[in-house]
């Protein structure tokens, strides 16, 4: 055996304080509060490492090399901790201040369009009750019946443009399931950002959306092209029908 | 003829229930999701016009229930919705569809399709 070899028995003794040393660095890490703001390291691991510098020649060279590892972990550890922070308060308050105003935009277009819709049946009745007055007593014009024919067509149209409002209503409710998504997911990032959750926190995974929700909305809901898309059924009934 | 209304929409329910009495459809009964259809089905029903997408019970998932419904066997069943994917079209007629309407619809368009169900219904009979 050459000088500059150790005997097994002093490389295993060596071995097993540094190990110890290590042991306790990492018990430390674990047992930081997560308020708790940036640690000292001469506190706590630094401090311990140091107090050690009675080993044998060698450690002291990776106490010093441990040191300015844990310092550097502790470093990562507290950055971690701001993007989590910085994450929930984009998940839980950004996020959920949106869901809200969309729903509330929802609310109010189902609102509007039923005030509207009453509106119209109004309108509807009083030119009703016009064509009865002219049936009691004759019109001096000819003109006015047609006017009233005219103003009931444009009603019975106003009407079916209320369509509209299922149609955005779906459209919103499609967003606002698309941003229940992005929150899961970034809640599940966060989740990984959590350094007390270290060794058990697995990766961001898709979470589907709730199939109950998303089945009350068409993800492709639109206004636009209805005569082309009506054009595609009817050639698909057409070719359903001749095959039966 | 009596038509069952199917929406979870109180909106297009009042705007289809609107354009069915301008057609002379005046006898119509409203149901909010397929499951309230098929509580409120029964063989005065001579009509059903759905909408696809609704909770609890979807208007696909309705026409086939009611094509196993002892009443709904011949029923004939009108599809309005949003959805015009070819592959969902096609899955509605695999339900028991008899035809198809796009929203947003006309009321000419939704008379048509009626029209054109019921002198099928004819023609089959």
């Amino acid at each position: 055996m050459s000088a500059g070899m150790r005997e097994p028995s002093e490389l295993l003794y060596d071995s097993e304080a540094t190990l110890r040393l290590v042991d306790k660095a990492i018990l430390d890490m674990g047992a930081l509060d997560a308020d708790e703001p940036k640690v000292d390291p001469t506190r706590s691991g630094m401090a311990l490492l140091q107090c050690d510098t009675r080993q044998p020649s060698g450690l002291t060279e990776i106490s010093e090399h441990l040191t300015r590892g844990y310092a550097g972990i502790l470093g990562v550890v507290d950055s971690l901790r701001q993007s989590r922070r910085h994450l929930e308060r984009a998940t839980v308050d950004n996020l959920k201040h949106t869901n809200d105003k969309l729903r509330e935009v929802s609310d109010a277009t189902e609102s509007a369009a039923t005030d509207i819709l009453n509106g119209l049946d109004n309108l509807t009745s009083s030119l009703d009750a016009l064509d009865t007055c002219a049936q009691e007593r004759p019109e001096p014009d000819a003109r006015a019946a047609k006017i009233r024919g005219t103003m009931r067509e444009e009603l019975f149209t106003l009407v079916g443009h209320m369509q509209f409002q299922d149609i955005t209503s779906q459209q919103l409710h499609y967003a606002s399931a698309v941003i229940c998504d992005m929150e899961a997911r970034l809640a599940q990032l966060a989740r990984v950002f959590d350094p007390a959750a270290f060794g058990a926190a697995a990766s961001p995974e898709a979470t589907p959306l709730a199939s109950d929700s998303a089945n009350t909305f068409d993800p492709h809901a639109s206004t636009h092209n209805r005569a082309a898309r009506q054009a595609v059924a009817d050639e698909i009934i057409a070719e359903s029908l001749a095959a039966s | 003829m009596k038509i069952l209304v199917v929406d979870d929409s109180a909106t297009m329910r009042r705007i289809l229930v609107n354009s069915l009495q301008r057609s002379g459809f005046t006898d119509c009964v409203e149901a909010t999701d397929g499951r309230d259809a098929l509580d409120r089905f029964d063989p005065s029903i001579q009509f059903v016009i759905t909408d696809w997408n609704m909770p609890n019970m979807s208007g696909v998932e309705l026409a086939r229930a009611l094509r196993q419904h002892p009443d709904g066997k011949h029923v004939p069943i009108l599809m309005v919705t949003t959805r015009s994917v070819k592959e969902d079209i096609i899955a509605a007629i695999q339900a028991g569809v008899n035809n198809y309407v796009v929203k947003p619809f006309t009321p000419q368009v939704l008379k048509d399709k009626i029209d054109a169900v019921l002198s099928g219904m004819t023609a089959a009979a």
